[in-house]
């Protein structure tokens, strides 16, 4: 049992779901899928896989073009 | 970015309401057009706990031993306990932003700093980020912060001088390139006074200059900062900064970052001077860090790996072969003790990996003896293999001549009626010790402290006035300057006084000596002269 957490912004419809759950058996055996569904996120899909994380949420992209463009805080 | 952008609009996350209400754009335009955002697979991990600047995570698979993790926020933190559950994080930078659940990730890299030519005359920060507002240093090459030392084969014995332009050391324990020499001492007796010196002393020496404040009060820093701005020395000087309100792990990572920095430099052949200011304070901040960590502790709360700590940071200042580029570090590091206890846990430790060490006295300093370096005491395990011959000729036998005066003031102390050999050679002592004072930023050049040395030990001082003879010297070397340039020339030339060089060295002092009548005694006050020092001395003297 793999513990995966998902997060969107809008709900998964059904199709996705499945379609989701398919790959993740395959690669994981069976995926324990835990939604959450976040606003903040404002597209795209977080998805975390035990302790590995792939952040594909258009939040995240815009945090990064903030760092390029601003820089991060330096001390 | 196009100019008529607009600036993004101001998030409504309560992430962004600690920073500034506005973001301050790089004046570099950032071209975010190939900006590569392809989502990633990124290790991950979660905080369990969170507090006093250490962090416990679990997840954070395969992470390795001093990896930088990313705390989110442009923080970052530094891996370093590794159980079979969970991994102890040190905060680098003040994470508030963290709360139990947040997720770190790894960055996949261990700690370096990014080190260019660029990056003299710079102050930065134990991660090499800029602290001077000049805009960000490039980055030619990163240095990783724990390296292993050089080894044996791809060193040479240190015989190329250091001058650090201060008599004292100079003549009596002398620095080579490519030496640890301790400078320790209570505080407030001059210890960071005597490595400014030194620096100051590099002018034109072809030596880089690197001075790593650990732990210090941001305004001692200030003033170190303008010193040396004002003495032109930042041309060739780096600051590394980590100072009293920084976190403690960065307290720690401060002076790897100082080595980092001169290997930079070591490996392009070049000579450095790294200054650890102060290692005392670099053992308390790892002190901190591993009694958070839980590790166990050891003699003074302690931990166990103490020595290890400042063994591979002074093992790293060497002298490299003709092979490996012929560069060097030499290492200063310096240690507060507390009440003159050498025999405390870290001083002994950094004595015995050091070779040499310079020893401060408060007693002395109070007494008006500045540098207050107790000679006796002190020791540089190089010795004359890095002194100019020159140097080595003029005060061979100083040391023994001081310790031998010592010995007979103590015993003057008691009798006012001493033989003639005896006040002779008490005379003597004064005006030798007397010409060991210096201000700390009036560094000499090796020719002319050859030259003023030269006159105590061979009498010319002899008939001066004791209290004039800092006046004597000052106005000796404006004379030789001005009057015997090529002598002075030519001393440092050869390196070494042929007897012409000491027959006209000779001459000069008497002439000068002649001309200059009003600092010299008469021969009739020479005894109450000796007499009325003996009993100044006497009164600061501690109670037999």
């Amino acid at each position: 049992m793999t513990a995966v957490t998902l997060t969107t912004a809008q709900p998964l419809t059904a199709g996705q779901r499945s379609q989701l759950l398919k790959k993740l058996q395959e690669l994981y055996g069976e995926p324990e899928l835990n939604e959450v569904v976040d606003a903040q996120v404002i597209g795209g899909v977080r998805l975390q896989i035990g302790s590995t994380l792939y952040d594909g949420t258009v939040s995240t992209k815009l945090e990064q073009l903030y760092d390029l463009a601003v820089g991060a805080p330096s001390s | 970015m196009p100019k008529n952008a607009k600036r993004p609009a101001k998030s409504n996350r309560s992430s962004r309401s600690t920073g500034p209400a506005a973001p301050q754009f790089r004046s570099t335009l950032v071209d975010l057009d190939g900006v590569d955002l392809k989502v990633r697979a990124e290790s991950v991990g979660t905080v369990l706990s969170f507090g006093d600047g250490v962090i416990i995570a679990d997840g954070l698979d395969d992470v390795q031993a001093g990896e930088l993790i990313d705390l989110g926020r442009g923080t970052a933190g530094l891996a370093l306990n590794l159980n079979p559950d969970t991994v102890g994080i040190v905060m680098l930078d003040s994470a508030d932003h963290l709360r139990a659940g947040s997720l770190v990730k790894r960055s996949n890299t261990i700690l370096s700093v990014p080190v260019s030519e660029q990056i003299i005359g710079r102050t930065v920060n134990a991660l090499g980020q800029p602290l001077d507002s000049r805009g960000p240093i490039p980055a030619q090459r990163r240095m990783m912060l724990e390296r292993v030392a050089p080894g044996v084969m791809a060193r040479q014995a240190v015989s190329v001088p250091l001058q650090t332009g201060i008599k004292a050391i100079d003549a009596m324990i002398p620095i080579g390139r490519g030496q640890r020499e301790l400078i320790i001492g209570d505080r407030q007796t001059g210890k960071t006074a005597i490595t400014l010196g030194t620096i100051l002393n590099q002018a034109g020496q072809d030596v880089i200059c690197v001075y790593v404040s650990i732990g210090q009060k941001n305004s001692s820093l200030a003033q170190i900062r303008d010193v040396l701005e004002q003495h032109q020395a930042m041309e060739y000087s780096v600051i590394v900064a980590a100072n009293a309100a920084q976190e403690a792990a960065q307290q720690f990572l401060a002076p790897y970052t100082g080595a980092a920095i001169a290997e930079y430099f070591l490996e392009q052949g070049r000579d450095v001077l790294v200054i650890y200011d102060d290692l005392s304070k670099h053992a308390q901040a790892y002190r901190q860090i591993s009694l958070l960590l839980r590790r166990p502790s050891g003699r003074e709360a302690y931990p166990g790996d103490v020595f290890y700590l400042h063994s591979r940071l002074l093992e790293r200042a060497c002298r490299l072969n003709k092979q490996h580029g012929n560069g060097s570090i030499t290492a200063l590091p310096i240690i507060e003790t507390q009440a003159n206890d050498v025999s405390a846990y870290i001083p002994t430790n950094v004595i015995s990996i050091t070779d040499g060490q310079i020893y401060l006295e408060a007693d002395l300093f109070n007494k008006g003896m500045r540098p207050a370096i107790n000679v006796g005491l002190s020791v540089s395990r190089v010795g004359s293999a890095a002194q100019l011959k020159a140097m080595k000729q003029v005060s061979g036998s100083m040391k023994l001549d001081l310790a031998q005066f010592r010995e007979l003031e103590a015993f003057a102390q008691f009798s006012s009626d001493l033989d003639d050999k005896t006040k002779a050679q008490l005379s003597r002592g004064e005006r030798v010790n007397a010409v060991l004072k210096q201000g700390w930023d009036s560094p000499l050049k090796i020719e002319e402290q050859v030259a003023v040395i030269f006159a105590a030990v061979n009498g010319y001082l002899d008939q001066v006035k004791l209290e004039s003879v800092s006046d004597w010297e000052q106005r000796y070397l404006a004379y030789l300057r001005g009057s015997h340039p090529q002598l002075l020339a030519g001393i440092a030339k050869e390196t070494k006084l042929s007897d012409d060089a000491e027959k006209q060295l000779a001459q000069a002092v008497a002439s000068f000596n002649q001309l200059n009548g009003d600092l010299i005694v008469i021969a009739g006050d020479s005894a109450s002269d000796a007499a009325s020092t003996a009993s100044k001395s006497d009164d600061s003297a501690p109670l037999k």
